[in-house]
């Protein structure tokens, strides 16, 4: 008997020695569930908030660059009613992109459409703004498209944010908050091009069309197609075509066309083609810093390139391109200093692309490639 | 969870315990959870650090076209590159017009 009630106390005495035991196990186990079941909550509602608070920050954008475009409206477009409206109606303005099911000629389709929004967007503007002279009214215009661009932005997240929201779906949700911090930048960048739109400053994307106003600077200018100016130069014993959107006002223009329409009127003349134009730097690279390679450089939805390209297979006309490299956020916000000092590098790397890849008499095109805001010629 | 770590902080060296397991498991809970706290303070600082929006200074360039005029102004609203700005003030002959638009680069990358 005795030794069993022995050992019975000594289990007991064991039990209470071993409490420090138990609670670490307890611990343990509270730990685990903690992190692993209600963990993935606890950082989904932490992700959440964290969207929440983004999302504020994308409406205070949006709304600061309507104000501003409602502001800008007012002062430059003396308009004799509310514009108010018809902004919101603007804001909310849609392409719907052509079939692409059948490729065949859809280039031609997509032209076609932007046009008709481009013409439209700046006959409402003008509604909007009867006071507003042309270079205005593009200025205007973009930025109209720049708080239409943080309008959609915010839209959007709003919808993946309560879509996450009511489904519930983890993967939703951290999808959006990984990507957040650099939808925000760009809005925040969308939000200085607006600033920049309003005033009319130029913008790093500008460099393109700043280094051939150099170029046609006091010489014979004459408009070709939408909104392109042509002006002759020579350098260095060649003669050299040098083309730009018709600034100072918020413009991009045709230069696709323009080509075009230059090569076909010097058939079997031109001897290249050079682009200039502001491409998007790696993270860690230096703005401002000048980099040539071959092709059409110019963006947008690839219309323009695919009428260069075409054109230039078509005569086999090499063309070559010359970019500064900037950040998105440089190239739509005020021209930075060190994007500025780059065109006269560029002047260079065409001087020497011409001498190296020409012949004395040879017809060149150099084409500046980008918004013209606040650029003149 | 500061409160937590507070808590078993207390629990440590109020002296109730006397196992030292008990007492390293309880520090470590506090440890996390200050860490925890920090972590979360630190995220916070850079949300609010990456928020900061800083209007740019915009600068205009005016050059003379005869002489060595340079001259560097604050942007108006109608400035743009390459406009005319009349005579200048300095030879009387030259045309002074805008070279440059550009903004000196915040510190913010
Ligand atoms: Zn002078």
């Amino acid at each position: 008997m005795l030794p069993v009630s022995l050992h019975e106390n000594d289990l007991l005495g064991s039990l209470f020695g071993n409490l420090g035991t138990i609670s670490q196990l307890l611990f343990t186990v509270l730990f685990i569930a903690l992190f692993f079941g209600f963990g993935q909550k606890l950082q989904m509602r932490q992700f959440l908030w964290d969207i929440d608070k983004g999302l504020r920050r994308l409406d205070m954008f949006r709304n600061s660059a309507k104000d501003l475009t409602l502001k800008t409206v007012k002062e430059i477009g003396k308009p004799t009613t509310d514009p108010g409206p018809s902004i919101n109606v603007l804001m909310e303005q849609f392409l719907i992109s052509p079939v692409d099911m059948d490729p065949a000629g859809i280039v031609g389709k997509i032209d076609h459409l932007l046009d008709v929004r481009d013409e439209k967007f700046k006959e409402d503007v003008r509604r909007i703004a009867p006071g507003a002279d042309s270079s205005q009214v593009m200025n205007l215009e973009n930025l109209v498209e720049a708080s239409w661009a943080l309008n959609t932005i915010y839209r959007i997240i709003r919808h993946f944010y309560l879509m996450g929201k009511k489904t519930n779906s983890i993967f939703i949700i951290i999808q959006l908050q990984a990507l957040l911090p650099l939808i925000i930048q760009e809005a925040e960048a969308y939000l200085g091009a607006a600033k920049a739109f309003a005033e009319g400053q130029p913008i790093g994307d500008g460099i393109g069309p700043l280094v051939a106003s150099r170029l046609m600077k006091d010489k014979v200018q004459r408009k070709v197609e939408k909104d392109v100016v042509v002006a002759e130069t020579m350098m260095e014993d060649r003669r050299v075509i040098a083309l730009k959107a018709e600034g100072p006002g918020g413009n991009v223009g045709k230069p696709g066309d323009a080509i075009k329409t230059i090569i076909e009127e010097n058939v079997d003349k031109v001897s290249m083609v050079i682009m200039v134009d502001a491409a998007v730097k790696f993270e860690g690279e230096n703005s401002g810093e000048v980099s040539e390679g071959i092709g059409a450089a110019i963006g947008g939805v690839g219309t323009e390139r695919f009428k260069i390209e075409q054109e230039a297979t078509l005569h086999k006309i090499p063309v070559y391109a010359v970019i500064v490299k900037e950040s998105l956020q440089e190239a739509i916000t005020p021209m930075k200093k060190e994007i500025m000092d780059a065109g006269e590098k560029v002047i260079e790397r065409i001087k020497s692309l011409i001498l190296e890849r020409s012949k004395p008499g040879d017809t060149i095109i150099v084409a500046g490639i980008g918004n013209t805001i606040g650029i003149g010629q | 969870m500061a409160v937590v770590g507070l808590y078993f902080i207390g629990l440590v060296f109020g002296g109730v315990i006397t196992d030292p397991n008990i007492t390293i498991l309880y520090v470590t809970i506090a440890v996390l959870a200050f860490t925890f706290v920090l972590l979360t303070m630190t995220r916070m600082r850079r949300g609010i650090r990456i928020g900061a929006y800083t209007p740019v200074k915009v600068l205009s360039v005016v050059k003379c076209g005869q002489c060595s005029f340079k001259q560097i102004k604050n942007f108006a609203i109608g400035d743009f590159v390459f406009k005319a700005l009349g005579k200048c003030t300095q030879c009387m002959t030259g045309d002074l017009t805008i070279n440059g638009i550009y903004t000196e680069g915040s510190p913010k990358k």
